[in-house]
């Protein structure tokens, strides 16, 4: 399915956060996107809606769900759905994505997102409710590789599942590098030939985090929490991410311990010479 | 019932804590260090402060309240016993109040349910739909013997907070940094509170019993003449002129329908 927009190709970006509008909406820091999460604007009206709005007049969007629950094996919740789609018509972001995960089940939802065995079943469930959402949006959507602390006896390999997903449905990807780094630790996710598993076209975005380690005995344990600045290894990861998928636009993802927003641009800056550094090396100068 | 979605009806329990994660070791690859239950609880912690976070997001002065430990065990209880039934964390937390008055380790505070209740409505008007209030002089349009059958819509926005405690004199006094400057006065009276948002700013406007039995009567779409009836009932004195020039002066209706 294509979106019928033009690829979207923007320097790197920042998660908005409440305590940082009113700055970037004054100063108008040079951002390639802003990114939301689409559950916080679900409400009808009020200042989210406000303050987002202004926003919009100066920075494209991506609208980034957390609540649909691709990967539950259970009908989709039509109505969150629908709400989505409310988010995505009011704001035409340039960018719609959600999560290769679940969080809903028995009727009760878990604001986590949990990880699904990779295998024909789990297959044929996400690419139903990939289909039905970018029915529902009219869009393309792109699917975010989720950060696990558990692996279940799969049949494929994470990056394989992903390709035959796209293949399925025409959905894109967006790749979090953290992501990847953080499984690859946690439950020995294969990551040399991760990227190269990957469709070519398919990565729309990629996102960038920082997370923690924890001390579990004697063993340590990453927990995703986007709670600190970008790692060298995610930024090197990143880089190969660049080299293979060229000019994606990148996100700096920050959830907890929300630092000043020149921090966030530092670190957008450094994704924005990364790429840079990339596109030299690969392009032949004229 | 497929293997997959057993599989996940028995996360999700894990998660809530209603099932131990040994009992679900055997479901994942225990293949590394750490063993795969300690790896299973780190998703029932953050399951479960994915949820009490979003509480403590819309309950702010619960937690100053009772501290942040307290709150806690609190929601920690509360959300184990009443997880959301679907992603609307915005809304999350509508039982929570209740909860807390029934929450035996915080009899020692008994106005935090009804601070919680003015919290809930506070975050309901927060997030309602914008709509541009009726003017004041608006019901000049109308002829004198319209009015009695005139049905006057509140905002959208508008909850309403009846409560014997001075809840929002201690709201209040809980929101600037620090708390509260001077003691509040537990014996002075109780609340009748009308919490609405007509512009960008959500307000909470204490009334009396009459305006508050006037108010709740329009909300149901009674007319002006029914309003009144129940306005009396709620205190004989009840000024209806000036009572509802003030409210109207307050931007608090949406809408004037005549019949």
């Amino acid at each position: 399915m294509s979106g019928g927009t033009l690829p979207f190709s923007a320097p790197a970006g920042i998660g908005l956060k409440a305590q940082h509008m009113a700055e970037i909406l004054e100063g108008r820091p040079a951002l390639g996107f802003l990114e939301i999460h689409a559950e916080n604007y679900m409400g009808d009206g009020g200042a989210p809606h406000r303050w987002l709005s202004a926003l919009a007049e100066h920075y494209p969007l991506s609208v980034h769900g957390v609540g649909l629950s691709l990967g539950s094996d259970q009908p989709l919740d039509i109505e969150h759905l629908d709400k989505l789609a409310r988010v995505v018509e009011r704001y035409r972001p340039r960018l719609v994505s959600e999560h290769l995960a679940w969080s809903v089940m028995d009727g009760v939802y878990l604001n986590d997102l949990l990880p699904i065995p990779y295998d024909e079943k789990s297959l044929a469930v996400v690419a139903l409710h990939v289909d039905e959402t970018q029915e529902r949006l009219k869009r393309q959507v792109l699917i975010e590789n989720p950060a696990v602390y558990v692996a279940f006896d799969s049949t494929l390999a994470e990056p394989q599942f992903l390709a035959e997903l796209v293949r399925r449905t025409g959905c894109g990807l967006l790749l979090d590098v953290n992501n990847i780094y953080v499984s690859h630790r946690n439950v020995g996710l294969e990551i040399d030939q991760y990227l190269d598993a990957l469709p070519q076209g398919a990565v729309g975005e990629i996102h960038l985090a920082g997370h923690h380690v924890r001390t579990v005995g004697n063993s340590e344990i990453r927990i995703d929490d986007h709670g600190s600045p970008v790692c060298a290894e995610v930024w090197e990861l990143y880089r190969r991410a660049v080299a293979r998928f060229g000019a994606v636009p990148a996100l700096i993802e920050r959830d907890s311990d929300i630092p000043p927003l020149e921090e966030l641009l530092a670190e957008v800056e450094m994704a924005n010479r990364i790429r840079r550094e990339e596109e030299a090396r690969h392009v032949p100068a004229a | 019932m497929s293997r997959l979605r057993e599989l996940q009806s028995r996360i999700a329990a894990m998660s809530l804590g209603r099932l131990d994660p040994e009992a679900l070791a055997g479901e994942v690859r225990d293949d590394r260090p750490i063993p795969a239950a300690a790896r299973l609880r780190i998703y029932r912690n953050n399951t479960q402060l994915g949820l009490i976070d979003p509480l403590a997001s819309t309950f702010p002065v619960v937690v100053q309240l009772v501290g942040e430990d307290f709150f806690h065990r609190m929601a920690g209880d509360f959300v184990r016993a009443h997880p959301p039934q679907r992603p609307e964390l915005l809304a999350y937390g509508q039982d929570f109040p209740g909860f807390i008055g029934e929450y035996d380790a915080a009899a020692s505070v008994p106005y935090l349910a009804d601070v919680a209740r003015l919290e809930l409505a506070w975050n309901f008007a927060y997030n309602a739909p914008d709509r541009e209030p009726l003017p004041a002089l608006a019901l000049t349009e109308f002829a004198v013997d319209q009015l009695e059958t005139l049905r006057l819509v509140p905002h959208p926005s508008l909850r309403f907070v009846a409560s014997n405690w001075p809840v929002m004199a201690i709201w209040q006094a809980h929101q600037t940094e620090g708390g509260p400057d001077g003691a509040i006065d537990l014996d002075a009276g109780g609340d009748m509170l009308l919490v609405y948002r007509p512009r960008q700013e959500t307000l909470i406007r204490k009334v009396g019993a009459g305006a508050f039995a006037f108010v709740m009567s329009l909300s149901a779409r009674q007319t002006l003449a029914a309003a009144f009836t129940s306005a009396l009932a709620g205190d004989p004195d009840f000024n209806v002129s000036a009572e509802l020039s003030t409210l109207l002066a307050a931007e608090l209706f949406a809408e004037a329908i005549p019949s």
